[in-house]
Protein backbone atom coordinates (compact mmCIF):
# COMPACT_ATOMS: atom_id res chain seq x y z
CA UNK A 1 0.00 0.00 0.00
CA UNK A 2 1.23 2.97 -0.96
CA UNK A 3 1.89 6.11 2.15
CA UNK A 4 0.13 9.35 2.08
CA UNK A 5 1.96 12.38 1.69
CA UNK A 6 1.25 16.03 1.85
CA UNK A 7 4.04 18.12 0.63
CA UNK A 8 4.93 21.48 2.13
CA UNK A 9 7.23 23.86 0.03
CA UNK A 10 8.08 26.90 -0.82
CA UNK A 11 9.62 28.54 -4.16
CA UNK A 12 12.98 27.05 -4.69
CA UNK A 13 14.94 26.50 -8.35
CA UNK A 14 14.55 22.77 -7.69
CA UNK A 15 10.60 22.88 -7.00
CA UNK A 16 9.15 21.50 -9.97
CA UNK A 17 11.34 18.44 -9.55
CA UNK A 18 10.72 17.96 -5.68
CA UNK A 19 7.03 17.87 -6.92
CA UNK A 20 8.07 15.75 -9.77
CA UNK A 21 9.61 13.28 -7.76
CA UNK A 22 6.39 13.07 -5.24
CA UNK A 23 4.28 12.40 -7.88
CA UNK A 24 6.25 9.65 -9.85
CA UNK A 25 7.07 7.19 -6.43
CA UNK A 26 5.73 4.34 -6.94
CA UNK A 27 5.61 4.01 -3.17
CA UNK A 28 3.78 7.20 -1.96
CA UNK A 29 0.77 8.78 -2.88
CA UNK A 30 0.67 12.86 -3.32
CA UNK A 31 -2.43 13.82 -1.35
CA UNK A 32 -2.31 17.80 -1.40
CA UNK A 33 0.67 20.37 -1.56
CA UNK A 34 0.86 23.60 0.39
CA UNK A 35 2.59 26.24 -0.07
CA UNK A 36 4.72 28.49 1.94
CA UNK A 37 6.76 31.36 1.50
CA UNK A 38 10.28 31.05 0.65
CA UNK A 39 12.77 33.64 -0.94
CA UNK A 40 9.85 34.35 -2.83
CA UNK A 41 6.05 35.41 -1.28
CA UNK A 42 3.52 32.49 -1.35
CA UNK A 43 1.72 33.70 -4.09
CA UNK A 44 5.02 32.54 -6.40
CA UNK A 45 5.08 29.19 -4.82
CA UNK A 46 1.38 28.82 -5.08
CA UNK A 47 1.83 29.41 -8.64
CA UNK A 48 4.15 27.46 -9.37
CA UNK A 49 2.87 24.40 -7.81
CA UNK A 50 -0.34 25.20 -10.19
CA UNK A 51 1.48 24.97 -12.95
CA UNK A 52 3.55 21.75 -11.97
CA UNK A 53 0.13 20.02 -10.79
CA UNK A 54 -2.02 20.25 -13.69
CA UNK A 55 -5.77 21.28 -13.42
CA UNK A 56 -8.52 20.94 -11.54
CA UNK A 57 -8.68 17.28 -11.12
CA UNK A 58 -5.12 17.49 -10.12
CA UNK A 59 -3.34 17.74 -6.79
CA UNK A 60 -5.02 20.53 -4.73
CA UNK A 61 -2.93 23.10 -3.93
CA UNK A 62 -3.69 25.20 -0.78
CA UNK A 63 -1.97 29.08 0.21
CA UNK A 64 -0.27 28.90 3.69
CA UNK A 65 2.02 31.30 5.71
CA UNK A 66 3.52 34.21 4.04
CA UNK A 67 6.14 35.15 6.57
CA UNK A 68 7.66 33.51 9.95
CA UNK A 69 5.84 32.93 12.95
CA UNK A 70 7.70 36.44 13.95
CA UNK A 71 10.63 38.28 13.33
CA UNK A 72 12.17 40.59 10.41
CA UNK A 73 11.74 38.16 7.59
CA UNK A 74 8.68 38.89 6.06
CA UNK A 75 7.13 40.20 2.96
CA UNK A 76 4.26 42.67 2.90
CA UNK A 77 1.67 40.20 2.19
CA UNK A 78 1.77 38.85 5.38
CA UNK A 79 0.05 42.06 6.56
CA UNK A 80 -3.14 41.49 4.57
CA UNK A 81 -3.21 37.94 3.37
CA UNK A 82 -6.03 37.29 0.41
CA UNK A 83 -9.21 35.57 2.44
CA UNK A 84 -8.85 31.71 1.96
CA UNK A 85 -11.45 28.98 2.27
CA UNK A 86 -8.61 26.29 3.45
CA UNK A 87 -5.56 28.08 4.67
CA UNK A 88 -2.42 25.52 4.48
CA UNK A 89 -3.10 24.40 8.12
CA UNK A 90 -6.54 23.33 7.54
CA UNK A 91 -5.48 21.43 4.18
CA UNK A 92 -3.46 19.38 6.62
CA UNK A 93 -5.14 18.74 9.37
CA UNK A 94 -8.06 17.74 6.80
CA UNK A 95 -5.99 15.76 5.06
CA UNK A 96 -4.70 13.74 7.70
CA UNK A 97 -8.22 13.65 9.37
CA UNK A 98 -9.10 11.83 5.91
CA UNK A 99 -5.98 9.23 6.20
CA UNK A 100 -6.94 8.26 9.58
CA UNK A 101 -3.48 9.22 10.72
CA UNK A 102 -1.75 7.17 8.23
CA UNK A 103 -0.16 10.23 6.50
CA UNK A 104 3.41 11.91 6.39
CA UNK A 105 4.59 15.41 5.66
CA UNK A 106 7.00 16.58 3.74
CA UNK A 107 8.82 19.79 4.12
CA UNK A 108 10.91 21.95 2.41
CA UNK A 109 10.76 25.22 3.27
CA UNK A 110 10.63 27.33 6.81
CA UNK A 111 8.33 25.35 8.90
CA UNK A 112 5.46 28.38 9.84
CA UNK A 113 2.67 26.18 8.15
CA UNK A 114 3.31 22.97 9.95
CA UNK A 115 3.90 24.84 13.06
CA UNK A 116 0.60 26.68 13.43
CA UNK A 117 -0.96 23.05 12.10
CA UNK A 118 0.92 22.00 15.74
CA UNK A 119 -0.54 24.98 17.09
CA UNK A 120 -3.88 25.32 16.15
CA UNK A 121 -4.70 21.52 16.21
CA UNK A 122 -2.60 21.02 19.19
CA UNK A 123 -4.26 17.77 20.37
CA UNK A 124 -4.54 16.04 17.11
CA UNK A 125 -0.80 15.18 16.60
CA UNK A 126 -1.41 11.75 16.10
CA UNK A 127 -2.85 12.18 13.01
CA UNK A 128 0.50 12.63 11.56
CA UNK A 129 2.86 9.37 11.06
CA UNK A 130 5.57 11.17 10.53
CA UNK A 131 6.96 14.75 9.55
CA UNK A 132 10.64 14.87 6.99
CA UNK A 133 12.36 18.09 7.14
CA UNK A 134 14.33 19.01 4.11
CA UNK A 135 16.30 21.17 5.49
CA UNK A 136 18.45 22.35 8.38
CA UNK A 137 22.15 22.34 9.05
CA UNK A 138 24.44 21.32 11.28
CA UNK A 139 27.76 23.03 9.85
CA UNK A 140 27.28 24.45 6.68
CA UNK A 141 24.63 27.04 6.24
CA UNK A 142 23.17 28.74 3.15
CA UNK A 143 21.24 31.43 4.65
CA UNK A 144 23.98 31.90 7.80
CA UNK A 145 27.25 30.36 8.75
CA UNK A 146 25.17 27.47 10.28
CA UNK A 147 21.59 27.89 9.02
CA UNK A 148 19.94 26.67 6.10
CA UNK A 149 17.33 28.86 5.12
CA UNK A 150 14.17 27.27 6.55
CA UNK A 151 14.89 27.31 9.74
CA UNK A 152 17.01 30.46 9.68
CA UNK A 153 13.63 32.30 8.38
CA UNK A 154 11.28 30.96 11.52
CA UNK A 155 13.25 29.46 14.11
CA UNK A 156 10.60 29.61 16.08
CA UNK A 157 8.52 27.70 14.11
CA UNK A 158 11.31 24.98 13.21
CA UNK A 159 11.50 24.37 17.57
CA UNK A 160 7.85 24.17 17.84
CA UNK A 161 7.81 21.19 15.63
CA UNK A 162 10.71 19.52 17.64
CA UNK A 163 8.88 19.77 20.79
CA UNK A 164 5.46 18.69 19.05
CA UNK A 165 5.63 15.06 19.83
CA UNK A 166 5.30 13.43 15.94
CA UNK A 167 8.13 11.74 15.14
CA UNK A 168 10.25 13.93 12.34
CA UNK A 169 13.27 13.42 10.51
CA UNK A 170 15.83 15.91 8.73
CA UNK A 171 17.67 15.46 5.45
CA UNK A 172 19.87 18.68 6.03
CA UNK A 173 22.43 20.72 4.09
CA UNK A 174 25.27 19.02 5.73
CA UNK A 175 24.85 15.22 3.53
CA UNK A 176 23.87 16.97 0.61
CA UNK A 177 27.46 19.00 0.43
CA UNK A 178 29.40 15.54 1.85
CA UNK A 179 28.09 13.24 -0.41
CA UNK A 180 30.80 14.28 -2.82
CA UNK A 181 28.76 14.63 -6.05
CA UNK A 182 30.80 16.03 -8.42
CA UNK A 183 29.85 19.02 -11.15
CA UNK A 184 29.08 16.10 -13.81
CA UNK A 185 26.97 14.62 -11.35
CA UNK A 186 25.01 17.60 -11.04
CA UNK A 187 24.49 18.61 -14.26
CA UNK A 188 23.04 14.37 -15.23
CA UNK A 189 20.85 15.21 -12.13
CA UNK A 190 19.31 18.89 -13.54
CA UNK A 191 19.17 16.72 -16.89
CA UNK A 192 17.19 13.58 -15.48
CA UNK A 193 15.33 16.36 -13.51
CA UNK A 194 14.58 18.54 -16.25
CA UNK A 195 16.03 21.60 -14.32
CA UNK A 196 18.05 24.26 -16.13
CA UNK A 197 21.90 23.56 -16.12
CA UNK A 198 23.76 24.35 -13.13
CA UNK A 199 26.15 27.23 -13.16
CA UNK A 200 29.76 26.32 -12.68
CA UNK A 201 30.13 27.61 -9.23
CA UNK A 202 31.81 25.80 -6.37
CA UNK A 203 31.80 26.70 -2.96
CA UNK A 204 34.50 26.69 0.25
CA UNK A 205 33.52 24.36 3.13
CA UNK A 206 36.22 24.61 5.47
CA UNK A 207 39.35 23.08 4.10
CA UNK A 208 38.16 21.59 0.71
CA UNK A 209 35.68 23.25 -2.04
CA UNK A 210 32.73 21.21 -3.68
CA UNK A 211 31.10 21.18 -6.47
CA UNK A 212 27.73 24.15 -5.12
CA UNK A 213 24.36 21.41 -5.38
CA UNK A 214 22.55 23.94 -3.10
CA UNK A 215 20.11 24.75 -6.05
CA UNK A 216 19.60 21.19 -6.30
CA UNK A 217 19.76 20.41 -2.65
CA UNK A 218 15.69 20.41 -1.95
CA UNK A 219 15.54 17.33 -4.89
CA UNK A 220 18.46 15.39 -4.15
CA UNK A 221 16.90 15.30 -0.08
CA UNK A 222 13.32 14.65 -1.44
CA UNK A 223 15.24 11.92 -3.66
CA UNK A 224 16.65 10.31 -0.15
CA UNK A 225 13.49 10.46 1.53
CA UNK A 226 11.80 8.56 -1.08
CA UNK A 227 14.14 5.82 -1.62
CA UNK A 228 15.35 6.20 2.29
CA UNK A 229 18.43 3.13 1.45
CA UNK A 230 20.26 5.97 0.13
CA UNK A 231 21.07 7.12 3.60
CA UNK A 232 22.32 6.29 6.67
CA UNK A 233 20.29 7.85 10.06
CA UNK A 234 21.64 8.40 13.67
CA UNK A 235 19.83 9.69 16.47
CA UNK A 236 20.19 12.54 18.43
CA UNK A 237 18.48 15.23 20.84
CA UNK A 238 17.93 17.68 18.68
CA UNK A 239 17.12 21.82 19.53
CA UNK A 240 17.23 24.87 17.21
CA UNK A 241 19.02 28.10 18.04
CA UNK A 242 16.34 30.48 18.32
CA UNK A 243 18.00 33.56 19.34
CA UNK A 244 19.10 35.99 16.76
CA UNK A 245 22.43 36.39 16.06
CA UNK A 246 24.79 34.61 13.86
CA UNK A 247 23.85 31.48 15.03
CA UNK A 248 19.75 31.94 14.55
CA UNK A 249 18.42 29.19 12.88
CA UNK A 250 21.16 26.32 13.30
CA UNK A 251 20.47 22.84 14.35
CA UNK A 252 21.95 21.61 17.51
CA UNK A 253 22.34 17.59 17.44
CA UNK A 254 23.28 16.78 21.29
CA UNK A 255 24.92 13.11 21.35
CA UNK A 256 24.63 12.94 25.01
CA UNK A 257 21.23 13.86 26.38
CA UNK A 258 20.10 14.91 30.06
CA UNK A 259 18.08 12.19 31.38
CA UNK A 260 14.62 14.31 30.28
CA UNK A 261 15.54 14.91 26.95
CA UNK A 262 14.75 12.31 24.55
CA UNK A 263 17.02 11.20 21.28
CA UNK A 264 14.01 12.33 19.49
CA UNK A 265 15.87 13.41 16.27
CA UNK A 266 16.63 11.00 12.93
CA UNK A 267 19.08 12.87 10.72
CA UNK A 268 20.43 11.67 7.47
CA UNK A 269 24.03 11.53 8.49
CA UNK A 270 25.49 10.54 4.88
CA UNK A 271 23.81 9.71 1.20
CA UNK A 272 25.17 7.47 -1.08
CA UNK A 273 25.92 9.43 -4.13
CA UNK A 274 26.04 6.22 -6.59
CA UNK A 275 22.40 5.55 -5.56
CA UNK A 276 21.01 8.42 -5.50
CA UNK A 277 22.14 9.36 -9.51
CA UNK A 278 21.02 5.70 -9.82
CA UNK A 279 17.17 6.24 -8.74
CA UNK A 280 17.25 9.85 -9.89
CA UNK A 281 17.64 8.31 -13.36
CA UNK A 282 21.30 10.44 -13.82
CA UNK A 283 24.00 7.10 -13.55
CA UNK A 284 26.67 7.45 -16.07
CA UNK B 1 -30.68 51.29 24.87
CA UNK B 2 -26.71 50.41 24.58
CA UNK B 3 -25.55 47.22 22.43
CA UNK B 4 -23.99 45.06 24.31
CA UNK B 5 -20.26 45.10 23.82
CA UNK B 6 -19.75 41.45 22.06
CA UNK B 7 -16.68 39.69 23.33
CA UNK B 8 -14.55 36.19 23.97
CA UNK B 9 -13.28 36.03 27.40
CA UNK B 10 -9.81 33.95 27.35
CA UNK B 11 -8.52 32.96 30.87
CA UNK B 12 -7.25 30.63 33.26
CA UNK B 13 -9.89 30.39 35.83
CA UNK B 14 -7.96 31.30 38.37
CA UNK B 15 -9.68 33.05 41.30
CA UNK B 16 -9.04 36.51 39.83
CA UNK B 17 -10.66 35.23 36.69
CA UNK B 18 -13.80 34.06 38.25
CA UNK B 19 -13.55 37.80 39.87
CA UNK B 20 -13.52 39.08 36.67
CA UNK B 21 -16.03 36.51 34.71
CA UNK B 22 -18.58 37.82 37.42
CA UNK B 23 -18.02 41.39 37.21
CA UNK B 24 -18.61 41.18 33.50
CA UNK B 25 -21.99 39.06 33.63
CA UNK B 26 -22.95 41.54 36.68
CA UNK B 27 -22.46 44.86 34.42
CA UNK B 28 -25.28 44.32 32.03
CA UNK B 29 -22.81 45.53 29.14
CA UNK B 30 -21.56 42.58 27.95
CA UNK B 31 -22.38 39.70 25.31
CA UNK B 32 -20.41 37.48 26.61
CA UNK B 33 -20.04 34.43 23.81
CA UNK B 34 -17.95 32.20 25.50
CA UNK B 35 -14.79 31.71 28.05
CA UNK B 36 -11.94 29.92 26.36
CA UNK B 37 -9.19 27.92 28.50
CA UNK B 38 -5.43 28.57 28.63
CA UNK B 39 -2.96 27.08 30.90
CA UNK B 40 -1.47 29.41 33.11
CA UNK B 41 -2.89 29.53 36.66
CA UNK B 42 -3.36 25.81 36.68
CA UNK B 43 -2.75 23.35 34.09
CA UNK B 44 -5.40 22.77 30.95
CA UNK B 45 -6.71 19.41 32.55
CA UNK B 46 -8.58 21.43 35.22
CA UNK B 47 -9.58 25.03 33.70
CA UNK B 48 -12.41 24.31 31.99
CA UNK B 49 -14.06 21.91 35.02
CA UNK B 50 -13.21 24.78 37.23
CA UNK B 51 -15.27 27.48 34.76
CA UNK B 52 -18.05 24.86 34.40
CA UNK B 53 -18.78 24.08 38.30
CA UNK B 54 -18.22 27.98 38.99
CA UNK B 55 -21.37 28.42 36.55
CA UNK B 56 -23.21 25.39 38.52
CA UNK B 57 -22.96 27.00 41.50
CA UNK B 58 -23.69 30.96 40.07
CA UNK B 59 -26.38 29.65 37.97
CA UNK B 60 -24.91 30.56 34.35
CA UNK B 61 -25.99 28.25 31.89
CA UNK B 62 -26.23 29.98 28.75
CA UNK B 63 -22.00 30.82 28.40
CA UNK B 64 -20.23 27.82 26.67
CA UNK B 65 -16.83 27.16 27.67
CA UNK B 66 -14.36 25.87 25.52
CA UNK B 67 -10.74 24.11 26.27
CA UNK B 68 -8.04 26.08 24.61
CA UNK B 69 -4.22 25.56 23.74
CA UNK B 70 -2.28 22.81 26.29
CA UNK B 71 0.84 24.37 26.56
CA UNK B 72 2.48 27.60 25.49
CA UNK B 73 4.23 27.97 21.95
CA UNK B 74 7.60 26.99 23.41
CA UNK B 75 9.39 24.85 26.65
CA UNK B 76 6.39 23.34 29.38
CA UNK B 77 3.34 24.48 30.97
CA UNK B 78 5.01 26.22 33.97
CA UNK B 79 1.78 26.72 36.05
CA UNK B 80 1.51 29.45 39.30
CA UNK B 81 0.31 26.49 41.94
CA UNK B 82 2.27 28.43 44.69
CA UNK B 83 -0.78 31.28 44.26
CA UNK B 84 -3.50 29.49 43.01
CA UNK B 85 -3.16 25.70 44.29
CA UNK B 86 -2.99 22.89 42.16
CA UNK B 87 -6.28 22.92 40.19
CA UNK B 88 -6.03 26.93 39.48
CA UNK B 89 -8.67 27.13 41.62
CA UNK B 90 -7.98 25.41 44.70
CA UNK B 91 -10.02 27.05 47.84
CA UNK B 92 -13.97 26.71 47.31
CA UNK B 93 -15.46 23.34 47.53
CA UNK B 94 -17.62 22.60 44.08
CA UNK B 95 -20.42 19.69 43.39
CA UNK B 96 -18.95 17.38 40.30
CA UNK B 97 -20.57 19.18 37.23
CA UNK B 98 -22.44 16.79 34.77
CA UNK B 99 -21.56 19.62 31.65
CA UNK B 100 -18.71 19.51 29.49
CA UNK B 101 -16.61 22.29 27.19
CA UNK B 102 -17.89 23.01 23.98
CA UNK B 103 -16.01 20.36 21.58
CA UNK B 104 -15.21 22.92 18.79
CA UNK B 105 -11.42 24.32 18.33
CA UNK B 106 -10.25 27.50 19.77
CA UNK B 107 -8.77 29.06 17.12
CA UNK B 108 -12.25 28.38 15.08
CA UNK B 109 -14.89 29.65 17.68
CA UNK B 110 -12.98 32.92 18.10
CA UNK B 111 -12.71 33.44 14.27
CA UNK B 112 -16.57 32.49 14.06
CA UNK B 113 -17.84 33.91 16.69
CA UNK B 114 -15.75 37.04 15.25
CA UNK B 115 -17.24 36.86 11.97
CA UNK B 116 -21.27 36.62 13.32
CA UNK B 117 -20.64 39.71 15.38
CA UNK B 118 -22.62 42.93 14.15
CA UNK B 119 -20.28 44.76 15.68
CA UNK B 120 -16.28 44.09 16.08
CA UNK B 121 -15.68 41.67 19.11
CA UNK B 122 -13.62 42.69 21.70
CA UNK B 123 -10.95 40.05 23.02
CA UNK B 124 -10.62 40.04 27.06
CA UNK B 125 -7.00 38.32 27.72
CA UNK B 126 -6.78 37.23 31.54
CA UNK B 127 -3.92 34.78 30.89
CA UNK B 128 -0.98 34.05 28.64
CA UNK B 129 -1.73 34.78 25.32
CA UNK B 130 -1.51 31.44 23.80
CA UNK B 131 -4.73 30.86 22.47
CA UNK B 132 -4.89 34.35 21.40
CA UNK B 133 -1.93 34.51 19.21
CA UNK B 134 -2.86 30.81 17.49
CA UNK B 135 -6.20 32.67 16.97
CA UNK B 136 -4.00 35.27 15.02
CA UNK B 137 -1.77 32.95 13.09
CA UNK B 138 -4.43 30.54 12.12
CA UNK B 139 -6.90 33.18 10.86
CA UNK B 140 -4.78 35.70 9.41
CA UNK B 141 -8.23 38.33 8.94
CA UNK B 142 -9.35 38.00 12.16
CA UNK B 143 -7.58 41.02 13.74
CA UNK B 144 -10.00 43.06 11.11
CA UNK B 145 -12.77 41.68 12.59
CA UNK B 146 -11.41 42.65 16.92
CA UNK B 147 -12.35 45.99 18.29
CA UNK B 148 -9.43 45.57 20.72
CA UNK B 149 -7.52 43.33 22.97
CA UNK B 150 -8.83 43.98 26.41
CA UNK B 151 -5.57 41.71 28.58
CA UNK B 152 -3.98 41.87 31.96
CA UNK B 153 -0.17 41.08 31.45
CA UNK B 154 3.25 42.78 31.40
CA UNK B 155 4.78 45.40 33.04
CA UNK B 156 5.74 48.53 32.34
CA UNK B 157 7.95 48.51 35.86
CA UNK B 158 8.62 45.70 37.28
CA UNK B 159 7.43 41.97 37.17
CA UNK B 160 6.37 39.13 39.85
CA UNK B 161 8.14 36.36 38.54
CA UNK B 162 11.27 37.71 37.82
CA UNK B 163 11.87 41.45 38.35
CA UNK B 164 11.16 42.27 34.62
CA UNK B 165 8.81 39.63 33.76
CA UNK B 166 4.75 39.60 34.16
CA UNK B 167 3.34 36.16 34.66
CA UNK B 168 1.07 35.84 31.86
CA UNK B 169 4.11 37.13 29.33
CA UNK B 170 6.83 35.29 31.47
CA UNK B 171 4.61 31.61 30.53
CA UNK B 172 4.26 32.51 26.54
CA UNK B 173 5.98 35.26 25.61
CA UNK B 174 6.33 34.19 22.30
CA UNK B 175 2.71 34.19 21.93
CA UNK B 176 2.68 37.71 23.27
CA UNK B 177 5.30 38.76 21.14
CA UNK B 178 2.71 37.79 18.04
CA UNK B 179 -0.35 39.26 19.42
CA UNK B 180 1.47 42.91 20.18
CA UNK B 181 2.74 43.01 16.56
CA UNK B 182 -0.69 41.91 14.97
CA UNK B 183 -2.07 45.37 14.73
CA UNK B 184 -4.78 44.78 16.93
CA UNK B 185 -5.41 47.87 19.59
CA UNK B 186 -4.32 46.86 23.06
CA UNK B 187 -5.36 47.34 26.37
CA UNK B 188 -2.38 46.61 28.72
CA UNK B 189 -3.63 46.13 32.09
CA UNK B 190 -0.21 45.20 33.77
CA UNK B 191 1.27 44.97 36.90
CA UNK B 192 1.34 48.83 37.16
CA UNK B 193 -2.17 49.05 37.70
CA UNK B 194 -3.44 46.07 39.30
CA UNK B 195 -0.89 46.64 42.12
CA UNK B 196 -3.18 49.64 42.97
CA UNK B 197 -6.61 48.00 42.44
CA UNK B 198 -6.26 45.69 45.77
CA UNK B 199 -9.34 44.78 47.96
CA UNK B 200 -8.42 45.08 51.78
CA UNK B 201 -9.07 41.86 53.65
CA UNK B 202 -11.57 43.64 55.49
CA UNK B 203 -13.80 44.39 52.45
CA UNK B 204 -13.47 40.45 52.22
CA UNK B 205 -15.07 39.97 55.00
CA UNK B 206 -17.83 42.80 53.51
CA UNK B 207 -18.17 40.31 51.17
CA UNK B 208 -18.71 37.41 52.72
CA UNK B 209 -21.23 39.27 54.79
CA UNK B 210 -23.40 39.84 52.53
CA UNK B 211 -24.97 36.23 52.65
CA UNK B 212 -24.88 35.89 48.63
CA UNK B 213 -24.27 33.21 46.54
CA UNK B 214 -21.55 35.75 44.65
CA UNK B 215 -20.13 37.35 47.54
CA UNK B 216 -20.01 33.41 49.55
CA UNK B 217 -17.92 32.35 46.55
CA UNK B 218 -15.34 35.29 46.18
CA UNK B 219 -15.04 35.31 49.89
CA UNK B 220 -13.99 31.89 49.97
CA UNK B 221 -11.72 32.54 46.75
CA UNK B 222 -9.86 35.22 48.52
CA UNK B 223 -9.79 33.48 51.81
CA UNK B 224 -7.29 30.62 49.82
CA UNK B 225 -5.75 33.65 47.37
CA UNK B 226 -4.71 36.13 50.07
CA UNK B 227 -2.35 33.06 51.36
CA UNK B 228 0.04 33.95 48.65
CA UNK B 229 -0.41 37.58 49.79
CA UNK B 230 -0.06 37.51 53.77
CA UNK B 231 2.54 34.85 53.47
CA UNK B 232 4.84 38.10 51.65
CA UNK B 233 3.09 40.43 54.83
CA UNK B 234 0.71 42.34 52.77
CA UNK B 235 -2.76 42.48 53.87
CA UNK B 236 -4.75 42.88 50.88
CA UNK B 237 -5.73 40.40 47.60
CA UNK B 238 -5.36 41.95 44.34
CA UNK B 239 -8.26 40.64 41.76
CA UNK B 240 -5.70 41.55 38.60
CA UNK B 241 -8.09 40.35 36.09
CA UNK B 242 -10.88 42.70 37.20
CA UNK B 243 -8.78 46.06 35.83
CA UNK B 244 -9.44 45.28 31.97
CA UNK B 245 -13.12 44.35 32.74
CA UNK B 246 -13.26 47.55 34.69
CA UNK B 247 -11.59 49.71 32.46
CA UNK B 248 -14.09 48.11 29.35
CA UNK B 249 -17.34 48.94 31.64
CA UNK B 250 -16.50 52.45 32.15
CA UNK B 251 -12.89 53.74 31.02
CA UNK B 252 -12.72 56.54 33.68
CA UNK B 253 -11.91 54.19 35.93
CA UNK B 254 -8.74 53.00 34.81
CA UNK B 255 -6.20 55.93 33.52
CA UNK B 256 -4.09 55.15 30.63
CA UNK B 257 -1.48 56.81 28.34
CA UNK B 258 -0.31 55.60 24.65
CA UNK B 259 2.98 53.94 24.68
CA UNK B 260 4.79 51.54 22.03
CA UNK B 261 5.26 47.79 23.88
CA UNK B 262 7.79 45.08 22.78
CA UNK B 263 7.87 41.41 24.25
CA UNK B 264 11.44 40.58 24.92
CA UNK B 265 11.85 37.14 24.03
CA UNK B 266 15.29 36.21 23.91
CA UNK B 267 16.30 37.67 26.70
CA UNK B 268 18.23 35.45 29.17
CA UNK B 269 17.13 37.44 32.40
CA UNK B 270 14.30 39.50 31.11
CA UNK B 271 12.34 36.76 28.46
CA UNK B 272 8.80 37.84 28.80
CA UNK B 273 9.44 41.64 29.76
CA UNK B 274 6.53 43.96 28.05
CA UNK B 275 9.15 46.66 27.17
CA UNK B 276 7.42 49.87 27.29
CA UNK B 277 8.98 52.53 25.57
CA UNK B 278 8.12 55.48 27.96
CA UNK B 279 10.00 58.66 25.94
CA UNK B 280 11.33 61.36 27.77
CA UNK B 281 12.93 64.59 26.62
CA UNK B 282 15.12 64.54 23.82
CA UNK B 283 13.52 60.96 22.49
CA UNK B 284 12.83 60.12 19.23
CA UNK B 285 9.03 59.01 20.07
CA UNK B 286 8.43 59.13 15.82
CA UNK B 287 10.87 55.79 15.72
CA UNK B 288 8.44 54.12 18.39
CA UNK B 289 4.66 54.86 17.29
CA UNK B 290 2.15 53.91 20.08
CA UNK B 291 0.68 50.66 19.38
CA UNK B 292 -0.89 50.15 23.01
CA UNK B 293 -2.70 51.74 25.38
CA UNK B 294 -1.01 51.32 29.37
CA UNK B 295 -2.93 51.19 31.92
CA UNK B 296 -1.30 52.65 34.93
CA UNK B 297 -3.54 53.72 37.22
CA UNK B 298 -6.82 52.80 38.72
CA UNK B 299 -9.71 54.54 40.75
CA UNK B 300 -10.03 52.39 43.71
CA UNK B 301 -13.17 54.33 44.70
CA UNK B 302 -14.88 53.23 42.00
CA UNK B 303 -13.34 50.07 41.43
CA UNK B 304 -13.98 48.06 44.37
CA UNK B 305 -18.01 48.92 44.33
CA UNK B 306 -18.21 47.43 41.02
CA UNK B 307 -16.49 43.87 42.74
CA UNK B 308 -19.26 44.55 45.79
CA UNK B 309 -21.69 44.97 42.47
CA UNK B 310 -20.97 41.55 41.23
CA UNK B 311 -21.56 39.82 44.54
CA UNK B 312 -24.72 41.04 45.15
CA UNK B 313 -25.96 40.26 41.50
CA UNK B 314 -25.59 36.50 42.07
CA UNK B 315 -27.75 36.28 45.11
Amino acid sequence: MREKLLLDIGLTPDLPAVVRLCRASKQHQLQAVTAVYGRQPVQDARRALQQCLGGPDGVPVYLGAAGPLFGEYRFAAWSDPEPQDTWAWDAIYRAALAAGGDIQLLAAGPLTNLAIFIKKYHDQRHLIKKITVLGGARKFGDAGPYSEFGLWADPLAAQIVLESDIPYQFIGLDPVIEAGFTAADLAGISRALDLPAPQQKHRDWLDYTTPDPIDLAKAIAAAAYLHPETATWQRFHAEVEVLPGPCRGRLLLHEKANFDQCFDMLWAQSLNAPKLLKVLGAAQ
Amino acid sequence: MCKKMPVIIDCDPGHDDVGAIMMAIASGKFDIRGITCVPGNGLLDYLPDNMLKVFDRLGVTDIPVLRGIAKPFRGPCRPAVSVHGRTGLDGPVFRPTQKAPLDENVCDFIYRTACSCDAPMTLIALGPLTNVAAALLAHPDLKHKLARIALMGGSAASGNVDPASEFNFWHDPDAAHIVFQAGVPILMCGLDVTWKAVLTLEEVEQLRALGTTGGTLMAEMFDYYKMYRTSEGLGTVLPHDSVPVAWLIDPTIVKTRPYFVEIDVFGQRTRGCSVTHITGPGSDRQACPPNTDVAYDCDRRRFVPLVFSAARYFA
